[in-house]
């Protein structure tokens, strides 16, 4: 891959984790509040896979996988406590 | 030379795509239609992102990428399910409440 196509993307995408991060603020809700916090993960998601790309190595991608994983987690938590009160 | 080309393509459409699953995660109001937003649009982007890793030609890091991928769209449903039936309980709660 070209290196100023990964830059770009690398630029753009740090513009939009800034953009999801002000969207963790401004939610009102809690629900609003856990579909920001999934968002933002998602987007991390993407910047560890272009650093993963641009320093050709696959250790960033691990950590984007637990990421992933921490997040369905955490959101399926958050719901389940937010609608019944417990979380099993 | 096609690969690099191609993948280029796949990541500034998978960013593209995840712009446009932003802004609609941020500027409507209701937590379903954000929802919608958030889950397929951010998702169908971040595969595309990981689909670029195809151009690094490493083994290991293209498996990660299909690892991450495979994840992601086998548990978006559940967890975007999750969040419906909260917000839904809730709206169910509120009505009941402005009844009385």
């Amino acid at each position: 891959m070209p290196g100023w196509v990964l830059a770009a993307a690398l630029v753009w995408s740090v513009a939009l984790l800034a953009g999801s991060i002000g969207a963790v603020i401004r939610a009102r809700t809690a629900m609003e509040r856990a579909v920001a916090a999934d968002l933002l993960v998602l987007v991390l998601v993407a910047v560890l896979a272009e650093i993963a790309y641009l320093r050709e190595t696959a250790y960033y991608l691990d950590a984007a996988l637990v990421l992933a994983a921490l997040a369905f987690v955490g959101t399926v938590a958050i719901a389940r406590f937010h609608a019944r009160g417990k979380v099993l | 030379m096609i690969v690099d080309v191609l993948c280029s393509a796949a990541l500034a459409l998978g960013l593209f795509v995840v712009t446009i699953g932003l802004l609609g995660a941020v500027r409507h109001g209701d937590v379903y239609v954000r929802l919608h937003a958030a889950s397929k649009a951010v998702v169908l982007g971040v595969v595309l992102v990981l689909l670029a890793s195809a151009a690094t030609g490493d083994g290991p890091t293209i498996a990660r990428a299909v690892l991450i991928s495979g994840f992601l769209l086998l548990t978006t449903p559940v967890s975007t399910h999750a969040i419906a039936r909260a917000q839904w309980a809730r709206d169910i709660e509120d009505e009941a409440d402005e009844e009385d």
